[in-house]
C-alpha cells in the first residue's frame, strides 16, 4: 500500500494563498473531464468565477482511448457513468490512475472520487462506502442526506481548505489525489452558493501546488505496474464490449466539447433559468438536432431571439450549430446528436449529404464537393468537416438511404 | 481572488470618495475663494438656480430681462439634486460639500463598473478608480473646477457603458434597459457627458455586433439590434421631455458653436500642463497613456473599450469643446490597457502582463501620490468668499431690492469677475440680464446687449438697449477693461449716462458697478409661466411615445 506523505499545514496554507489563476501558467493546463451538461456547467462557472482557468473539456470515451493524458492537472468534477458506461468508466479509470501514479495530478469530486474507485479496488486502496450522514467538516447548505459524502480513506490524509471544509490529499506513486468528499457540483447546483467553487478551486490549487516526482519508491511502482495491467485488463473488457470506446448512452459519451464552451461567462445555471434558452436546450435535447426554422416555429418567437439564445447556448457548449448551404441547424454536441444531424440533413437534401460522404472518403477537399453540389466552399465545409470526422455513421445514413 | 479583488474596488471605491469629498463636506462656508478657485467653481452655477428655485419655485423670472421659464436652457437633474440637497442640508453653502460628496460617489462607482466590465476584472476597477487620483485632468474637473454636473454626468455615463456593454455581450435585458436609463440621467446631467457617451456606446454596440456577425449564428445579431432599439426608445422616454424643447428653439448648433480649433486642441494636448488656471491638460499623463497605448499593442488587442476610446477620441478632434472629453477618454484608454493587459495574462504571456500592469500601477501610484494634495489644497470650503466682489456687491444689491428698490443688473462674467454666476447665490431678490450661463433666452435682446457691452463701439446703442431693457445697474469686470480698446469702454466714462457707484466701487478690488442714468425701474412679472409651448409638448409626446415602444418592445424580447 503507498503512504501518504505527511504533508504540513503551513506548507499548504502557504501554497493556497497564490492565486488560482497560477495554475494557467502550467505547461500541461488543466484538463476538464465533463460527462454530462451539468459538469459542463459546473466547470464553465469555476472558469467565469476564476477558481480554475480555461482548459480542454473531454469526456470519458476521450479519457478511455487517449493514448497518454498530457495536461499537468485534471479535474474531475461530477464523471457519470450509465449501466452501458462501465467499461469505459472502468478503462477511464485505469487511465487516471495510471496518470496519477506517473506523475500526474488529479482533483476529484465525490463521483470522481467513485470512478477512480473502479481501479483503485483493484489494487487493493478501496475507498470507503459513502455515507448519507455528516462524516467531515460540513459545508454550509450541503445535504448529505440526499447526496451522500467520503468518510476518510485510511491512506489518505486531511487538509483543511481556505473558506471552510476538508480535502483528502493522498500521494499515489509520482503523483498526487486530492478528493473533495461531497458532490460540489450538485451542492452548487442546488444551492447557487460561490463557496463550492471556491472550494473546488482550491482543492486544485492544492493538488498543483503539491511537490513533484523524485520520492517514489520501488513500492510505489509496482503498485504503477497493478495499475498498469488493470488499465490492459479493463481495455480488453472495452474491446470486447465492441465500442471502440463509444457507448450507447449518447448524452455520456460525445466528442470533446471544444474549449471555447469555457470562454463565456454566463453560468450554466444562468443560462438555463432563462425559460426560452430552457426550451430550446429540451427540445434539443428530445430531438437530438432539427433545423434552425423547426425551432424557431415550435417557440413561436421572433427569430432574432431564437438566435441570440442559440447562440448563448452554443458559446456554453450545450448545443452546437452548423450551417449548410443556407440552412442552419442546431445539435446536441454528442455523437447521437450527430447522427440525428445527419438524419434531418439527408431528410431534406439527401444527395448533398451522400455526396459529401463520397467526397470525404476518397479524401477529396471540400472545395471539390463544393463544386460539385454547386453550393460555396463555406456553405459546405463545416459539414464536410463533421462528415470527415464521423465517416462511419454517415456512410451507414447513406447506405440505408440508398437501400 | 476575485472576491477579494471585487471587495477591494468597492472599498477603494468608497475610500476615494471619502478621501476626496470629506473635506468638503465637513468644511463650512463655499467652495475656497483663495487662488481665484472660488470663480472656476462651476457648482456656482447650479447652486444659483437651486437657490432661485428654493426662492420662487420652480419658475423664475429673474433672468432674460423677466422672461418666466422652468428648469431653462441647461440639464436639470443637477439643478433638481442640488436643490433636494439643498432643502435637507438647510442651506446653501452646505449643500456644495453634500452635492459634491454625492456626484463624487456615482463617478467613483460609475467608474469602478466601467473598470470591472470593460477592464474585465475587478484589479481594472481600481486600475480606473486611481486614475480619478492621479489623472491630471480629473484633478482640474474635480477639485479647480468643482464641475459638478459633469462629475455626476461621466459617473452615470460610465456606469450605463459598462452595463450596455454587459447587456449586448450577455443578450440581459434588464441590463440594457437599466443603462439606457442611466445613459438619459447622463444626458439630463451635463450635455457632454451624453456627448462622449454616444460615441462610445456605438463604438462599443458595433464592437459587439461585429463579434456576433463573426461568429457561428450571425443572425443573433438581430436581437443584439433589438436591445439596442430598446436602449435608445428608454434613454428616449426618460429624456425627451426636457431634450426636444431644450433643443427645439435653437437648433443643435447653438450648442455647437462655442469650441476651441484645432490647433488650440493640440496645443493644449500637448503643452498644457498645469492644474491651475485650469485646464484639461493631459501632457502630464503622456507617459501614462503611453504605457497605456504599449498594453494595448502588446496584446494587439482592442477590446471594446479600446474601441469606445477611439471613437471618443474622434469626437474630441471634430467637436468644438473637444477638451472636454478627455477626463473620460483619459479612463476609457485605462479600461482597455487593463483588458489588454488581462489578455495577456489569459494567454498565459503572464510575464508581459505583470510587466505592464506593475508599470501602469507604479506611475498611477507616482501621480497620485504627486495630486493628492492638490485636491486637499483645492477642494475646499471655507468664509473667504466674504471678501469677494461678487458677494459685496450681491449684498448691496439685495438690500436695495429689499428697500422696495427694484433692480436690474447686467452683471458681467469677466475674467475675473464672475458676477452672473454668483449674484443670485447671494441675492435671490435681483433680476439680472442674463443667468450664470448666459445663454438660452427666447429674447435674444439680453444676449445682444451682453455682446454689445462687451464688444460695441458704439456706446450709444448700448445705452439705448439698457433704456430698453430697464436695467439700471451695470457690474463690470475691471480686467476685462484694460484689456480692450478704451473706445469699447466709452460709455462708462460718459458719467450722465452711467454714474459710477464711488463708495462701493471703493470697497472692491477687481469689478465697478454703475447705476444707468434714466433707466426705469424693470416693471413687476406680468401673466403666468410659459409651460405648455409646442416644443414641451412635443417633448412630452416623445416621451410617452418612446415609453410605449419600448414597452411593446420588452415584451417582444
Amino acid at each position: 500500500m503507498p503512504s501518504a506523505r505527511p504533508v504540513a499545514g503551513a506548507a499548504l496554507l502557504a501554497l493556497l494563498a497564490t492565486a488560482p489563476l497560477a495554475l494557467a501558467a502550467h505547461r500541461g493546463g488543466v484538463l476538464y473531464v465533463a460527462t454530462d451538461s451539468y459538469d459542463a456547467g459546473f466547470i464553465a462557472a469555476l472558469v467565469s468565477h476564476g477558481a480554475l482557468p480555461d482548459g480542454p473539456l473531454v469526456n470519458l470515451s476521450w479519457i478511455a482511448g487517449a493514448p497518454g493524458i498530457d495536461a499537468g492537472l485534471v479535474a474531475l468534477p461530477d464523471p457519470n457513468w450509465g449501466p452501458g458506461g462501465i467499461p469505459i468508466a472502468e478503462a477511464a479509470s485505469a487511465k487516471l490512475l495510471a496518470y496519477i501514479l506517473g506523475g500526474g495530478r488529479v482533483v476529484a469530486g465525490l463521483n470522481g472520487a467513485v470512478l477512480l474507485n473502479l481501479s483503485m479496488r483493484r489494487i487493493g486502496l478501496p475507498l470507503p462506502p459513502v455515507q448519507h450522514t455528516a462524516c467531515t467538516e460540513a459545508p454550509r447548505g450541503y445535504n448529505y442526506a440526499k447526496y451522500g459524502c467520503l468518510p476518510k480513506p485510511a491512506w489518505a490524509r486531511q487538509a483543511r481548505l481556505p473558506g471552510g471544509g476538508t480535502a483528502y490529499v493522498a500521494r499515489l506513486g509520482r503523483g498526487w489525489l486530492v478528493l473533495i468528499p461531497y458532490n460540489a457540483v450538485w451542492a452548487y447546483a442546488d444551492t447557487g452558493s460561490k463557496a463550492y467553487l471556491e472550494a473546488y478551486g482550491a482543492a486544485a490549487v492544492l493538488a498543483e501546488r503539491l511537490p513533484a516526482g523524485g520520492g517514489a519508491a520501488a513500492r510505489d511502482a509496482a503498485i504503477a505496474a497493478a495499475v498498469l495491467a488493470a488499465l490492459a485488463a479493463a481495455a480488453q473488457s472495452m474491446r470486447g464490449h465492441g465500442g471502440e470506446g463509444r457507448s450507447s448512452d449518447a448524452s455520456r459519451d460525445g466528442k470533446p466539447v471544444p474549449p471555447e464552451a469555457l470562454r463565456i461567462r454566463v453560468r450554466r445555471d444562468e443560462a438555463l433559468s432563462h425559460s426560452l434558452r430552457r426550451r430550446i436546450y429540451e427540445a434539443v435535447e428530445q430531438r437530438g438536432a432539427l433545423y434552425f426554422n423547426e425551432l424557431w416555429r415550435l417557440l413561436g418567437v421572433s427569430k432574432a431571439t431564437v438566435a441570440w439564445h442559440v447562440s448563448v447556448l452554443e458559446r456554453l457548449g450545450l448545443l452546437a450549430t452548423l450551417r449548410y448551404k443556407r440552412y442552419l441547424l442546431i445539435y446536441r454536441p454528442s455523437s447521437s446528436g450527430v447522427e440525428a444531424l445527419l438524419q434531418a440533413l439527408v431528410g431534406r437534401d439527401p444527395r448533398g449529404l451522400c455526396v459529401l460522404v463520397d467526397y470525404a472518403s476518397r479524401g477529396a477537399g471540400p472545395e471539390e464537393a463544393a463544386r460539385r453540389l454547386r453550393a460555396s466552399t463555406r456553405g459546405v465545409e463545416q459539414l464536410y468537416r463533421l462528415v470527415s470526422e464521423n465517416l462511419e455513421v454517415a456512410r451507414r445514413i447513406c447506405g440505408e438511404l440508398q437501400q | 481572488m476575485r472576491r477579494a479583488a471585487a471587495i477591494a474596488a468597492a472599498v477603494t471605491a468608497a475610500a476615494l470618495s471619502l478621501a476626496i469629498s470629506l473635506p468638503p463636506v465637513l468644511g463650512s462656508g463655499l467652495p475656497s475663494y483663495r487662488l481665484g478657485v472660488f470663480h472656476s467653481a462651476t457648482i456656482g452655477y447650479y447652486l444659483e438656480t437651486a437657490v432661485l428655485m428654493n426662492e420662487t419655485g420652480w419658475w423664475t423670472s429673474h433672468w432674460c430681462c423677466g422672461f418666466q421659464d422652468l428648469l431653462r436652457f441647461y440639464p436639470p437633474l443637477g439643478n433638481v439634486l442640488l436643490l433636494a440637497v439643498l432643502r435637507a442640508a438647510g442651506s446653501a453653502a452646505a449643500a456644495t460639500g453634500l452635492a459634491m460628496a454625492v456626484a463624487l460617489s456615482v463617478l467613483a462607482l460609475g467608474a469602478s463598473l466601467a473598470g470591472r466590465e470593460l477592464g474585465g476584472s475587478p484589479l481594472a476597477s481600481l486600475l480606473l478608480l486611481a486614475g480619478l487620483l492621479s489623472l491630471n485632468p480629473w484633478v482640474s474637473t474635480i477639485a479647480v473646477y468643482w464641475e459638478y454636473t459633469r462629475i455626476l454626468g461621466d459617473g452615470l455615463a460610465l456606469a450605463s457603458l459598462a452595463l450596455l456593454d454587459r447587456g449586448l455581450r450577455g443578450g440581459g435585458v434588464r441590463d440594457v434597459a437599466a443603462s439606457a436609463a442611466l445613459a438619459a440621467l447622463a444626458l439630463l446631467s451635463s450635455l457632454i457627458s451624453a456627448v462622449w457617451l454616444a460615441a462610445a456606446a456605438t463604438a462599443t454596440a458595433a464592437y459587439r455586433l461585429a463579434e456576433t456577425l463573426r461568429g457561428p449564428v450571425p443572425e443573433a445579431a438581430g436581437y443584439q439590434l433589438r436591445l439596442l432599439a430598446l436602449w435608445l426608445l428608454v434613454a428616449a422616454a426618460v429624456s425627451s421631455w426636457w431634450l426636444v424643447p431644450a433643443l427645439a428653439p435653437w437648433g443643435l448648433g447653438h450648442y455647437l458653436r462655442v469650441g476651441a480649433s484645432p490647433s488650440e486642441k493640440l496645443r493644449t494636448v500637448l503643452l498644457g500642463a498645469r492644474v491651475f488656471p485650469p485646464t484639461w491638460a493631459p501632457a502630464p499623463q503622456l507617459t501614462l497613456l503611453a504605457a497605456a497605448l504599449t498594453a494595448m499593442a502588446a496584446a494587439r488587442r482592442l477590446g471594446a473599450a479600446g474601441w469606445a476610446a477611439a471613437a471618443v477620441a474622434v469626437v474630441a478632434a471634430l467637436y468644438g469643446q473637444g477638451l472636454r472629453l478627455i477626463p473620460p477618454l483619459s479612463l476609457l484608454l485605462l479600461a482597455s490597457a487593463a483588458d489588454a493587459t488581462r489578455s495577456l495574462s489569459v494567454r498565459g504571456k503572464r510575464l508581459r502582463a505583470v510587466v505592464l500592469a506593475a508599470a501602469l500601477a507604479v506611475l498611477i501610484g507616482l501621480y497620485a501620490a504627486h495630486y493628492y494634495p492638490v485636491y486637499r489644497k483645492l477642494l475646499t470650503r471655507d468664509y473667504s468668499y466674504l471678501a469677494s466682489d461678487e458677494y459685496r456687491v450681491a449684498r448691496y444689491l439685495e438690500a436695495l431690492a429689499r428697500a422696495g428698490h427694484r433692480v436690474r443688473v447686467y452683471a458681467m462674467y469677466g475674467p475675473r469677475l464672475h458676477g452672473n454666476q454668483w449674484l443670485n447665490v447671494f441675492a435671490p431678490s435681483v433680476d439680472q440680464v442674463l443667468s450664470g450661463f448666459m445663454e438660452g433666452c427666447l429674447d435674444p435682446r439680453p444676449a445682444r446687449l451682453d455682446y454689445l457691452v462687451k464688444n460695441s463701439l458704439d456706446y450709444r446703442s448700448v445705452y439705448r438697449l439698457l433704456l430698453e431693457l430697464h436695467v439700471n445697474y451695470l457690474w463690470v469686470d475691471r480686467a476685462w477693461m484694460s484689456s480692450v480698446s478704451p473706445n469699447t469702454v466709452q460709455l462708462l466714462a460718459e458719467h450722465h449716462l452711467v454714474e459710477p457707484l464711488r463708495g462701493l466701487n471703493k470697497l472692491l478690488h477687481y469689478s465697478l458697478v454703475y447705476r444707468v442714468v434714466g433707466a426705469a425701474p424693470p416693471p413687476a412679472p406680468r401673466g403666468g409661466p410659459v409651460f405648455l409651448t409646442p416644443a414641451r409638448l412635443l417633448g412630452l409626446a416623445a416621451s410617452v411615445l418612446a415609453a410605449v415602444l419600448a414597452a411593446r418592445l420588452h415584451r417582444r424580447l
